[in-house]
Protein backbone atom coordinates (compact mmCIF):
# COMPACT_ATOMS: atom_id res chain seq x y z
CA UNK A 1 0.00 0.00 0.00
CA UNK A 2 2.69 2.44 1.05
CA UNK A 3 4.85 1.59 -1.95
CA UNK A 4 1.87 2.10 -4.19
CA UNK A 5 1.12 5.54 -2.77
CA UNK A 6 4.80 6.34 -3.08
CA UNK A 7 4.88 5.82 -6.86
CA UNK A 8 2.03 8.34 -7.13
CA UNK A 9 4.41 11.12 -6.05
CA UNK A 10 5.63 11.41 -9.66
CA UNK A 11 2.17 12.04 -11.16
CA UNK A 12 1.36 14.21 -8.12
CA UNK A 13 4.31 16.50 -8.86
CA UNK A 14 2.89 16.94 -12.39
CA UNK A 15 -0.67 17.62 -11.14
CA UNK A 16 -1.72 14.45 -12.98
CA UNK A 17 -3.87 12.85 -10.26
CA UNK A 18 -7.59 13.02 -9.72
CA UNK A 19 -8.87 14.43 -6.45
CA UNK A 20 -9.14 11.17 -4.52
CA UNK A 21 -5.58 10.07 -5.19
CA UNK A 22 -4.33 13.57 -4.51
CA UNK A 23 -5.74 13.41 -0.99
CA UNK A 24 -4.13 10.01 -0.54
CA UNK A 25 -0.70 11.34 -1.51
CA UNK A 26 -1.06 14.46 0.64
CA UNK A 27 -1.86 12.38 3.70
CA UNK A 28 1.09 10.11 2.94
CA UNK A 29 3.50 13.02 2.51
CA UNK A 30 2.41 14.65 5.73
CA UNK A 31 3.65 11.55 7.57
CA UNK A 32 6.80 10.79 5.60
CA UNK A 33 9.72 13.22 5.67
CA UNK A 34 11.72 11.47 2.92
CA UNK A 35 8.64 11.52 0.66
CA UNK A 36 8.23 15.24 1.26
CA UNK A 37 11.87 15.69 0.23
CA UNK A 38 11.36 13.63 -2.91
CA UNK A 39 8.30 15.70 -3.79
CA UNK A 40 10.28 18.95 -3.38
CA UNK A 41 12.95 17.63 -5.75
CA UNK A 42 10.48 16.37 -8.33
CA UNK A 43 8.56 19.64 -8.24
CA UNK A 44 11.79 21.56 -8.82
CA UNK A 45 12.51 19.17 -11.70
CA UNK A 46 9.05 19.69 -13.21
CA UNK A 47 9.48 23.45 -12.90
CA UNK A 48 12.57 23.19 -15.09
CA UNK A 49 10.33 21.85 -17.87
CA UNK A 50 9.06 25.44 -18.13
CA UNK A 51 12.50 26.32 -19.56
CA UNK A 52 11.12 24.73 -22.69
CA UNK A 53 8.12 26.96 -23.17
CA UNK A 54 9.43 30.48 -22.62
CA UNK A 55 7.28 33.11 -24.33
CA UNK A 56 7.38 36.84 -23.68
CA UNK A 57 3.95 37.95 -22.42
CA UNK A 58 2.27 41.03 -23.93
CA UNK A 59 3.40 44.31 -22.38
CA UNK A 60 -0.16 45.16 -21.24
CA UNK A 61 -0.09 42.15 -18.92
CA UNK A 62 2.79 43.72 -16.99
CA UNK A 63 0.83 46.95 -16.64
CA UNK A 64 -2.25 45.04 -15.48
CA UNK A 65 -0.39 42.91 -12.97
CA UNK A 66 1.57 45.77 -11.44
CA UNK A 67 -1.57 47.93 -11.38
CA UNK A 68 -3.51 45.21 -9.55
CA UNK A 69 -0.60 44.74 -7.14
CA UNK A 70 -0.72 48.41 -6.22
CA UNK A 71 -4.35 47.98 -5.15
CA UNK A 72 -3.96 44.64 -3.39
CA UNK A 73 -3.28 44.16 0.29
CA UNK A 74 -0.72 41.54 1.21
CA UNK A 75 -1.31 38.78 3.74
CA UNK A 76 0.55 38.84 7.02
CA UNK A 77 3.04 36.01 7.61
CA UNK A 78 0.93 32.96 8.32
CA UNK A 79 1.04 30.49 11.17
CA UNK A 80 3.79 27.91 10.77
CA UNK A 81 2.74 24.87 8.76
CA UNK A 82 1.91 21.83 10.84
CA UNK A 83 5.01 19.65 11.18
CA UNK A 84 5.14 16.37 9.27
CA UNK A 85 3.61 13.45 11.10
CA UNK A 86 0.68 15.37 12.50
CA UNK A 87 -2.14 15.37 10.05
CA UNK A 88 -5.80 15.37 10.82
CA UNK A 89 -8.75 13.98 8.96
CA UNK A 90 -10.29 16.55 6.68
CA UNK A 91 -7.16 18.67 6.63
CA UNK A 92 -7.05 18.71 2.85
CA UNK A 93 -10.70 19.72 2.65
CA UNK A 94 -10.05 22.70 4.88
CA UNK A 95 -6.96 23.60 2.94
CA UNK A 96 -8.94 23.62 -0.27
CA UNK A 97 -11.67 25.80 1.22
CA UNK A 98 -9.02 28.24 2.44
CA UNK A 99 -7.34 28.44 -0.93
CA UNK A 100 -10.61 29.19 -2.59
CA UNK A 101 -11.49 31.91 -0.09
CA UNK A 102 -8.17 33.63 -0.67
CA UNK A 103 -8.74 33.52 -4.41
CA UNK A 104 -12.24 34.97 -4.11
CA UNK A 105 -10.92 37.79 -1.94
CA UNK A 106 -8.15 38.63 -4.39
CA UNK A 107 -10.62 38.55 -7.27
CA UNK A 108 -13.04 40.77 -5.38
CA UNK A 109 -10.29 43.34 -4.85
CA UNK A 110 -9.54 43.44 -8.56
CA UNK A 111 -13.24 43.76 -9.32
CA UNK A 112 -13.68 46.57 -6.78
CA UNK A 113 -10.89 48.54 -8.38
CA UNK A 114 -12.68 48.12 -11.70
CA UNK A 115 -15.97 49.20 -10.11
CA UNK A 116 -14.56 52.45 -8.80
CA UNK A 117 -12.90 53.29 -12.10
CA UNK A 118 -16.15 52.70 -14.01
CA UNK A 119 -18.07 54.82 -11.49
CA UNK A 120 -15.49 57.59 -11.86
CA UNK A 121 -15.97 57.34 -15.60
CA UNK A 122 -19.75 57.67 -15.27
CA UNK A 123 -19.39 60.70 -13.01
CA UNK A 124 -16.93 62.36 -15.36
CA UNK A 125 -19.50 62.25 -18.11
CA UNK A 126 -20.97 65.29 -16.44
CA UNK A 127 -24.24 63.85 -15.28
CA UNK A 128 -23.79 65.14 -11.80
CA UNK A 129 -27.47 64.70 -11.01
CA UNK A 130 -26.98 61.00 -11.46
CA UNK A 131 -24.10 60.95 -9.07
CA UNK A 132 -26.30 60.22 -6.11
CA UNK A 133 -27.98 57.28 -7.82
CA UNK A 134 -24.58 56.00 -8.92
CA UNK A 135 -23.38 56.24 -5.35
CA UNK A 136 -26.29 54.15 -4.08
CA UNK A 137 -25.69 51.63 -6.83
CA UNK A 138 -22.02 51.50 -5.97
CA UNK A 139 -22.82 50.85 -2.32
CA UNK A 140 -25.12 48.01 -3.30
CA UNK A 141 -22.41 46.54 -5.50
CA UNK A 142 -19.80 46.86 -2.79
CA UNK A 143 -22.12 44.98 -0.47
CA UNK A 144 -22.15 42.10 -2.96
CA UNK A 145 -18.39 42.23 -3.51
CA UNK A 146 -17.60 42.17 0.19
CA UNK A 147 -20.31 39.67 1.22
CA UNK A 148 -18.89 36.85 3.30
CA UNK A 149 -20.32 34.34 0.81
CA UNK A 150 -19.15 36.18 -2.32
CA UNK A 151 -18.26 33.79 -5.12
CA UNK A 152 -16.19 34.77 -8.13
CA UNK A 153 -16.46 33.39 -11.68
CA UNK A 154 -14.87 34.55 -14.90
CA UNK A 155 -15.13 33.33 -18.48
CA UNK A 156 -13.55 34.31 -21.76
CA UNK A 157 -16.33 35.37 -24.11
CA UNK A 158 -16.87 34.12 -27.64
CA UNK A 159 -15.23 36.68 -29.92
CA UNK A 160 -12.98 38.09 -27.17
CA UNK A 161 -13.15 39.85 -23.84
CA UNK A 162 -14.27 38.47 -20.51
CA UNK A 163 -17.39 38.22 -18.40
CA UNK A 164 -16.80 38.31 -14.64
CA UNK A 165 -19.36 37.77 -11.93
CA UNK A 166 -19.28 38.13 -8.18
CA UNK A 167 -22.43 36.65 -6.67
CA UNK A 168 -23.79 36.49 -3.15
CA UNK A 169 -26.43 33.93 -2.35
CA UNK A 170 -27.36 35.62 0.94
CA UNK A 171 -27.97 39.00 -0.77
CA UNK A 172 -29.58 37.28 -3.79
CA UNK A 173 -27.57 39.60 -6.05
CA UNK A 174 -24.62 39.52 -8.38
CA UNK A 175 -22.32 42.07 -9.95
CA UNK A 176 -21.60 41.25 -13.59
CA UNK A 177 -18.80 42.93 -15.50
CA UNK A 178 -18.32 42.77 -19.24
CA UNK A 179 -14.80 43.70 -20.30
CA UNK A 180 -13.77 44.35 -23.91
CA UNK A 181 -16.33 42.05 -25.51
CA UNK A 182 -16.34 41.95 -29.32
CA UNK A 183 -17.18 45.47 -30.53
CA UNK A 184 -20.80 45.91 -31.68
CA UNK A 185 -22.53 48.65 -33.68
CA UNK A 186 -24.96 51.24 -32.24
CA UNK A 187 -27.75 49.07 -33.65
CA UNK A 188 -26.93 46.38 -31.10
CA UNK A 189 -26.86 45.92 -27.31
CA UNK A 190 -25.38 43.27 -25.09
CA UNK A 191 -28.04 41.80 -22.81
CA UNK A 192 -27.77 39.69 -19.64
CA UNK A 193 -30.04 36.71 -18.92
CA UNK A 194 -30.78 34.54 -15.93
CA UNK A 195 -31.49 31.03 -17.14
CA UNK A 196 -33.82 28.86 -15.05
CA UNK A 197 -33.93 25.46 -16.73
CA UNK A 198 -35.43 26.23 -20.15
CA UNK A 199 -36.77 29.65 -19.12
CA UNK A 200 -34.69 32.82 -19.67
CA UNK A 201 -35.36 36.09 -17.88
CA UNK A 202 -33.71 39.34 -18.92
CA UNK A 203 -31.28 40.60 -16.28
CA UNK A 204 -30.47 43.94 -17.86
CA UNK A 205 -29.55 45.55 -21.17
CA UNK A 206 -26.26 47.37 -21.77
CA UNK A 207 -26.45 50.71 -23.66
CA UNK A 208 -26.29 50.22 -27.44
CA UNK A 209 -22.79 49.95 -28.86
CA UNK A 210 -21.08 49.47 -25.46
CA UNK A 211 -18.82 46.44 -25.08
CA UNK A 212 -17.60 47.17 -21.54
CA UNK A 213 -20.12 47.53 -18.75
CA UNK A 214 -21.05 46.64 -15.23
CA UNK A 215 -24.49 45.59 -14.02
CA UNK A 216 -26.06 44.76 -10.69
CA UNK A 217 -28.28 41.71 -11.15
CA UNK A 218 -30.94 41.02 -8.52
CA UNK A 219 -33.06 37.95 -7.85
CA UNK A 220 -30.46 35.38 -8.80
CA UNK A 221 -31.81 32.58 -6.61
CA UNK A 222 -32.89 29.51 -8.53
CA UNK A 223 -31.01 30.52 -11.69
CA UNK A 224 -28.66 27.91 -13.13
CA UNK A 225 -26.74 30.10 -15.53
CA UNK A 226 -26.02 33.74 -16.23
CA UNK A 227 -25.81 34.31 -19.97
CA UNK A 228 -24.80 37.19 -22.24
CA UNK A 229 -26.14 37.69 -25.77
CA UNK A 230 -25.89 40.32 -28.50
CA UNK A 231 -29.36 41.73 -29.31
CA UNK A 232 -30.88 44.53 -31.38
CA UNK A 233 -30.39 47.90 -29.61
CA UNK A 234 -32.52 48.11 -26.47
CA UNK A 235 -32.71 44.36 -25.91
CA UNK A 236 -35.08 41.51 -26.78
CA UNK A 237 -37.83 39.51 -25.11
CA UNK A 238 -35.98 36.26 -25.66
CA UNK A 239 -32.25 35.71 -26.14
CA UNK A 240 -30.73 35.41 -29.61
CA UNK A 241 -28.56 32.31 -29.53
CA UNK A 242 -25.78 31.34 -29.37
CA UNK A 243 -24.79 33.12 -26.18
CA UNK A 244 -21.61 35.15 -26.17
CA UNK A 245 -20.77 33.68 -22.75
CA UNK A 246 -22.49 31.66 -20.08
CA UNK A 247 -21.45 31.35 -16.45
CA UNK A 248 -22.78 28.59 -14.22
CA UNK A 249 -24.20 29.99 -10.99
CA UNK A 250 -22.32 28.69 -7.94
CA UNK A 251 -24.17 25.75 -6.50
CA UNK A 252 -22.86 25.62 -2.94
CA UNK B 1 17.90 32.74 -17.37
CA UNK B 2 17.25 30.34 -14.57
CA UNK B 3 20.87 29.92 -13.80
CA UNK B 4 21.55 29.57 -10.10
CA UNK B 5 22.29 33.27 -9.73
CA UNK B 6 18.99 34.25 -11.36
CA UNK B 7 17.19 31.81 -9.08
CA UNK B 8 18.83 33.52 -6.14
CA UNK B 9 17.74 36.92 -7.53
CA UNK B 10 14.13 35.75 -7.71
CA UNK B 11 14.38 34.56 -4.10
CA UNK B 12 15.77 37.97 -3.05
CA UNK B 13 13.12 39.94 -4.94
CA UNK B 14 10.39 37.85 -3.34
CA UNK B 15 11.81 38.56 0.10
CA UNK B 16 11.78 42.30 -0.63
CA UNK B 17 8.30 42.09 -2.14
CA UNK B 18 7.10 40.46 1.08
CA UNK B 19 7.91 43.80 2.75
CA UNK B 20 5.64 45.62 0.32
CA UNK B 21 8.36 46.61 -2.17
CA UNK B 22 6.51 47.01 -5.49
CA UNK B 23 9.69 47.75 -7.45
CA UNK B 24 11.21 44.47 -6.27
CA UNK B 25 8.02 42.72 -7.32
CA UNK B 26 8.29 44.30 -10.77
CA UNK B 27 11.85 42.93 -11.05
CA UNK B 28 10.59 39.51 -10.01
CA UNK B 29 7.85 39.78 -12.64
CA UNK B 30 10.38 40.57 -15.36
CA UNK B 31 12.49 37.55 -14.46
CA UNK B 32 9.76 34.89 -14.25
CA UNK B 33 6.85 36.19 -16.38
CA UNK B 34 8.11 34.65 -19.69
CA UNK B 35 8.09 31.25 -17.99
CA UNK B 36 4.75 31.75 -16.25
CA UNK B 37 3.12 32.99 -19.45
CA UNK B 38 4.82 30.46 -21.72
CA UNK B 39 3.84 27.53 -19.52
CA UNK B 40 0.21 28.67 -19.20
CA UNK B 41 0.05 29.19 -22.94
CA UNK B 42 1.47 25.75 -23.68
CA UNK B 43 -0.98 23.99 -21.39
CA UNK B 44 -4.08 26.06 -22.27
CA UNK B 45 -3.27 26.96 -25.90
CA UNK B 46 -5.32 30.14 -25.51
CA UNK B 47 -3.58 33.52 -25.06
CA UNK B 48 -6.59 35.07 -23.28
CA UNK B 49 -6.76 32.31 -20.69
CA UNK B 50 -2.97 32.24 -20.34
CA UNK B 51 -3.05 35.94 -19.47
CA UNK B 52 -5.77 35.33 -16.90
CA UNK B 53 -3.70 32.59 -15.29
CA UNK B 54 -0.65 34.88 -15.20
CA UNK B 55 -2.61 37.61 -13.52
CA UNK B 56 -4.02 35.20 -10.93
CA UNK B 57 -0.61 33.69 -10.24
CA UNK B 58 1.21 36.98 -9.78
CA UNK B 59 -1.52 38.37 -7.52
CA UNK B 60 -1.32 35.21 -5.42
CA UNK B 61 2.47 35.52 -5.24
CA UNK B 62 2.20 39.16 -4.16
CA UNK B 63 -0.43 38.46 -1.52
CA UNK B 64 1.31 35.42 -0.08
CA UNK B 65 4.91 36.66 -0.42
CA UNK B 66 5.33 36.84 3.36
CA UNK B 67 4.13 33.24 3.71
CA UNK B 68 6.66 31.79 1.29
CA UNK B 69 8.97 29.34 3.04
CA UNK B 70 12.39 29.08 1.34
CA UNK B 71 13.08 25.85 3.23
CA UNK B 72 10.54 24.16 0.95
CA UNK B 73 12.15 25.09 -2.37
CA UNK B 74 13.11 28.05 -4.54
CA UNK B 75 10.74 30.94 -5.27
CA UNK B 76 10.93 30.11 -8.97
CA UNK B 77 9.75 26.55 -8.32
CA UNK B 78 6.96 27.81 -6.08
CA UNK B 79 5.71 30.26 -8.72
CA UNK B 80 5.86 27.73 -11.56
CA UNK B 81 4.11 25.09 -9.43
CA UNK B 82 1.28 27.58 -8.78
CA UNK B 83 1.16 28.35 -12.50
CA UNK B 84 0.98 24.74 -13.57
CA UNK B 85 -1.69 23.92 -11.00
CA UNK B 86 -3.91 26.82 -12.08
CA UNK B 87 -3.48 26.05 -15.77
CA UNK B 88 -4.30 22.38 -15.21
CA UNK B 89 -7.32 23.27 -13.05
CA UNK B 90 -8.66 25.20 -16.02
CA UNK B 91 -8.02 22.34 -18.41
CA UNK B 92 -10.04 20.06 -16.13
CA UNK B 93 -12.98 22.45 -15.82
CA UNK B 94 -15.57 21.37 -18.34
CA UNK B 95 -15.99 24.64 -20.21
CA UNK B 96 -12.40 25.25 -21.06
CA UNK B 97 -11.84 21.58 -21.88
CA UNK B 98 -14.42 21.96 -24.64
CA UNK B 99 -12.87 25.19 -25.93
CA UNK B 100 -9.47 23.64 -25.89
CA UNK B 101 -10.64 20.53 -27.66
CA UNK B 102 -11.97 22.69 -30.45
CA UNK B 103 -8.72 24.57 -30.83
CA UNK B 104 -6.36 21.63 -30.92
CA UNK B 105 -8.46 18.70 -32.01
CA UNK B 106 -5.65 16.91 -33.74
CA UNK B 107 -2.87 17.44 -31.23
CA UNK B 108 -3.94 15.03 -28.46
CA UNK B 109 -1.51 12.19 -28.95
CA UNK B 110 1.46 14.26 -29.98
CA UNK B 111 4.55 14.83 -27.96
CA UNK B 112 4.71 18.53 -28.51
CA UNK B 113 8.10 19.48 -27.28
CA UNK B 114 9.46 19.84 -30.77
CA UNK B 115 7.49 22.98 -31.54
CA UNK B 116 9.43 25.63 -29.71
CA UNK B 117 10.09 29.23 -30.63
CA UNK B 118 13.50 29.63 -32.21
CA UNK B 119 14.55 32.42 -29.90
CA UNK B 120 14.27 29.98 -27.02
CA UNK B 121 16.36 27.22 -28.53
CA UNK B 122 19.55 29.29 -28.24
CA UNK B 123 19.28 29.42 -24.51
CA UNK B 124 21.59 27.29 -22.45
CA UNK B 125 18.91 26.09 -20.05
CA UNK B 126 16.69 25.08 -22.97
CA UNK B 127 19.47 22.97 -24.44
CA UNK B 128 20.14 21.39 -21.07
CA UNK B 129 16.50 20.34 -20.57
CA UNK B 130 16.37 19.10 -24.15
CA UNK B 131 19.49 17.01 -23.67
CA UNK B 132 18.09 15.50 -20.48
CA UNK B 133 14.68 14.77 -22.04
CA UNK B 134 16.48 12.99 -24.87
CA UNK B 135 18.09 10.67 -22.36
CA UNK B 136 14.76 9.33 -21.16
CA UNK B 137 13.17 6.23 -22.62
CA UNK B 138 10.48 6.92 -25.19
CA UNK B 139 7.64 6.01 -22.84
CA UNK B 140 9.09 8.03 -19.93
CA UNK B 141 9.37 11.09 -22.13
CA UNK B 142 5.92 10.70 -23.64
CA UNK B 143 4.28 10.12 -20.26
CA UNK B 144 5.95 13.18 -18.71
CA UNK B 145 5.33 15.57 -21.60
CA UNK B 146 1.69 14.49 -22.03
CA UNK B 147 1.05 14.98 -18.32
CA UNK B 148 3.01 18.22 -17.89
CA UNK B 149 2.51 20.13 -21.15
CA UNK B 150 -0.75 18.40 -22.11
CA UNK B 151 -2.37 18.78 -18.68
CA UNK B 152 -3.57 15.16 -18.79
CA UNK B 153 -4.07 12.95 -15.76
CA UNK B 154 -1.90 9.85 -15.70
CA UNK B 155 -5.06 7.80 -16.42
CA UNK B 156 -5.60 9.81 -19.60
CA UNK B 157 -1.93 9.37 -20.43
CA UNK B 158 -2.45 5.61 -20.06
CA UNK B 159 -5.36 5.75 -22.49
CA UNK B 160 -3.42 7.86 -24.99
CA UNK B 161 -0.39 5.59 -24.92
CA UNK B 162 -2.32 2.35 -24.58
CA UNK B 163 -0.23 1.55 -21.50
CA UNK B 164 -1.25 0.01 -18.17
CA UNK B 165 -1.69 2.45 -15.29
CA UNK B 166 0.99 0.97 -12.99
CA UNK B 167 3.41 1.27 -15.90
CA UNK B 168 2.49 4.89 -16.53
CA UNK B 169 2.87 6.04 -12.95
CA UNK B 170 6.19 4.30 -12.42
CA UNK B 171 7.50 5.61 -15.76
CA UNK B 172 6.55 9.14 -14.75
CA UNK B 173 8.32 8.82 -11.42
CA UNK B 174 11.40 7.05 -12.83
CA UNK B 175 11.59 9.57 -15.66
CA UNK B 176 11.37 12.53 -13.29
CA UNK B 177 14.08 11.05 -11.09
CA UNK B 178 16.32 10.58 -14.11
CA UNK B 179 15.63 14.16 -15.19
CA UNK B 180 16.37 15.38 -11.68
CA UNK B 181 19.76 13.68 -11.70
CA UNK B 182 20.57 14.84 -15.23
CA UNK B 183 19.61 18.46 -14.48
CA UNK B 184 21.36 18.25 -11.11
CA UNK B 185 18.34 19.72 -9.38
CA UNK B 186 19.23 20.46 -5.80
CA UNK B 187 16.61 20.28 -2.98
Amino acid sequence: MTTEVHTLIGPYALHALDEEERDLVERHIAECESCALELRELRATAARLADFTIVDPPQRLRTQVLGAVRRTRQLAPGPARPPAGRTRDGASVRRFAGRRRVFVTAAAIVVMALVSSLVTFAVMQGRVDQQRAEQARQEQMEAVLTASDADFTRRTAEGGGTVSMVSSESLDQAVVILTDLAPISDEQSYQLWLVHGDRQVSAGVVPAGHNTAMRLVTGISGADVLGVTAEPAGGSETPTLPMVADLAMPTD
Amino acid sequence: MVTDSVRADVDDHLKEAALGDEAAFARLYDLVAPRVYGLSLRVLRDPAQAEEVCQEVFLEVWRKAARFDPARGSATTWILTLTHRRAVDRVRSAQSAVDRERRSAAATGEVEYDEVAETVTDRLEYRQVRRCLDRLTEIQRQAITLAFYGGHTYRQVGDLLGAALPTVKTRIRDGLIRLRDCLEVAR
